[in-house]
């Protein structure tokens, strides 16, 4: 079965994303595909590639990125969400001006229309939100 | 037929929604912070039997409620049973 995942929560501080993750490697292990992750409202601090935790615990935007390498899963990041909350890509960055940017591939700033897309070619999409 | 999952404790207005919401024939998936319900085996949910209801097990050893819900005999899911509730239920609902 084709799966979605719409993640809201950010990291560390809420558990909504450390849930998603558990469920997205549930999912594979029992054979599932997983479509598509897409992160939305606090969700899209999980993409930011400035986030340094401890090394002895676990960096959840390289959890997502391993996700993508090793199964290809798209990890689509909510555009509008992402730039009111200071998470910018390179070409983001360059338009307004500013001399860093947090979001590199394979995150991609995409649309709410990237949502929809996600729902009608899942045949499951769950939430994860806090 | 609808899989609800609850987030937030057992008293919060997500839960109140859930309760309100849910129908019988549905299911209750109880994760995070929802899994405090185990300390409260007097509640609504625990006493009725219109819909099954389930406590994320993770979720309850990462908070040490796993002997309290053992306790109470209420049924628990690890992730792989988070997956099989999803699979034999077309629909979910999160509720935060």
């Amino acid at each position: 079965m084709d799966y979605g995942l719409l993640v809201m929560g950010a990291p560390y501080s809420q558990p909504a994303p450390h849930s998603a993750l558990r469920f997205a490697h549930a999912i594979l292990a029992r054979g599932h595909q997983l479509a598509g992750v897409f992160f939305y409202h606090d969700g899209v601090h999980n993409a930011s590639s400035l986030m340094t935790p401890p090394q002895d615990e676990l960096n959840i935007r390289e959890a997502w990125k391993a996700l993508h390498e090793q199964h290809g899963v798209p990890l689509d990041v909510c555009i509008a969400a992402a730039l009111r909350r200071g998470v910018v890509s390179e070409s983001e960055a360059a338009r307004h001006g500013y001399t860093a940017f947090n979001l590199e591939a394979p995150f991609e700033l995409t649309g709410l229309g990237q949502l929809l897309t996600l729902q009608q070619r899942c045949q499951r999409l769950i939430t994860f939100a806090n | 037929m609808i899989l609800h999952i609850l987030t937030t404790a057992p008293l919060s207005d997500a839960a109140r929604q859930a309760e309100q919401a849910i129908n019988p024939g549905d299911a209750l998936l109880l994760i995070e912070e929802a899994v405090s319900a185990a300390l409260q085996p007097d509640l609504d949910c625990w006493k009725q039997t219109d819909y099954p209801v389930f406590l994320l097990e993770e979720d309850l050893v990462a908070r040490g409620f796993a002997n309290a819900a053992s306790h109470h005999r209420l049924a628990t899911v690890d992730i792989e049973g988070f997956v099989q509730l999803t699979e034999q239920y077309e629909q979910s609902i999160t509720w935060y």
